[in-house]
């Protein structure tokens, strides 16, 4: 069973065509054997860009997430009614990964860079690279003679 | 090739001694490549219909020609003879002795070889009885191996099976939308957080005044 998120903007409308329209696409769900894991709003909120679509430019949306679960093979057909839909102004579908656990580094991290180990393997390896020096063996560290 | 400059002795006479060397007077140098006529020019014309005059022996040189002719033939041919018979004979003493040294020494080569032969299959049957041995091992490990992986599998799919029927109570079906969406459109979700040095959780999207007392949450 894949978990699909999709987000979707819907056109500025008033409550009941806005209840009226969620409630034909998770339809078109449900119609492909599918169920729905997650709905959520957004809110209405400006959009970061102007987008037209159906003929018309929108520069606010009202912005949900719904999580759902359907055969992959209704993906296409999902995509295909959302994009003529004529309330959608935009909609995207992806595949929910699994989060896998990630262990905490922040105390390394911020430390000086000296200290961390990454700076400190790098700094080996350019050790490497070096090429050997010529020694004077005058026990001076300068040079005494002109150059 | 190269060839000094022909000149009559009168005028080498009166010339330095030095002069006709070719090594010391470059100058004298001359090229003689092309002496005769190339060898792909054709036929000439005027020898095309030309026939060659044949060469006229005389009847008694004819003759004696033959003779000696015959006679060194026939001298050659009996000396080739008597080397063949004296080669043939000796050949065949030679080769008779070598033959029977041969089978002496293939049969001594014969008995080294079995010996070998049954050393080299000792070893091999050891080694082939090993190498079964570890195949056995390695395939009922695998089979082992594949066990665990299956039964894992299995585990792993009942899992699956079990958290989702945990999750079945809150799938939102054509039966409870409706409650979804009006549960949705009352309480807006904002995803925005914001996280500082201490570890503390700020959320919300935009800024605010004293970050300090709206700490959420610390990690």
């Amino acid at each position: 069973m894949i978990t699909y998120e999709m987000p979707l903007l819907l056109r500025l409308m008033t409550r009941p065509e806005l209840v009226s329209t969620l409630k034909r696409t998770a339809g078109i769900i449900f119609d492909q054997g599918g169920i729905i894991r997650r709905l959520d709003s957004l809110g209405t909120k400006d959009l970061p860009y102007r987008i037209s679509s159906h003929g018309a430019v929108h520069r606010r949306a009202s912005q949900f997430i719904i999580e759902f679960v359907v055969p992959p093979s209704s993906i296409k057909i999902l995509k295909d009614e959302f994009e003529r839909d004529i309330d959608v102004v935009r909609s995207r579908i992806y595949k929910v990964e699994e989060l896998t656990p990630v262990e905490c580094t922040l105390h390394e991290e911020i430390l000086p860079p000296a200290y961390r180990k990454d700076v400190q393997e790098m700094v080996e390896l350019a050790k490497k690279k070096f090429k050997p020096k010529f020694k004077n063996n005058t026990g001076l560290s300068y040079y005494p003679f002109q150059k | 090739m190269l060839r000094q400059l022909q000149c009559s002795a009168s005028v080498r006479f009166f010339l330095p001694p030095d002069i006709m060397n070719v090594v010391a007077n470059p100058v004298c140098k001359q090229s003689v490549r092309w002496r005769r006529k190339p060898p792909g020019t054709p036929l000439a014309k005027s020898k095309l219909f030309r026939i060659p005059p044949r060469p006229q022996v005389p009847e008694e040189e004819r003759i004696e020609l033959f003779r000696l002719t015959t006679n060194y033939n026939t001298f050659i041919k009996s000396v080739r003879e008597f080397l063949r018979e004296e080669v043939q004979s000796a050949a065949g003493k030679e080769q008779l002795a070598d033959a029977v040294s041969m089978d002496d020494d293939l049969i001594r080569c014969k008995e080294i070889n079995d010996k070998w032969n049954a050393e080299v299959a000792l070893i091999r049957e050891k080694r082939l009885l090993h190498e079964k041995e570890e195949k056995l091992n390695l395939i009922s490990k695998r089979l082992e191996e594949r066990k665990i992986r299956e039964r894992n599998r299995v585990a792993e799919i009942n899992e699956l099976v079990r958290m989702e029927k945990e999750k079945e109570k809150y799938y939102i079906t054509s039966e409870n939308i409706d409650e979804a969406i009006e549960n949705a459109l009352r309480g807006e979700v904002d995803y925005n957080f914001a996280i500082d040095v201490k570890g503390n959780i700020y959320k919300g999207e935009v800024a605010e005044e004293n970050l300090e007392k709206k700490a959420v949450e610390t990690v």
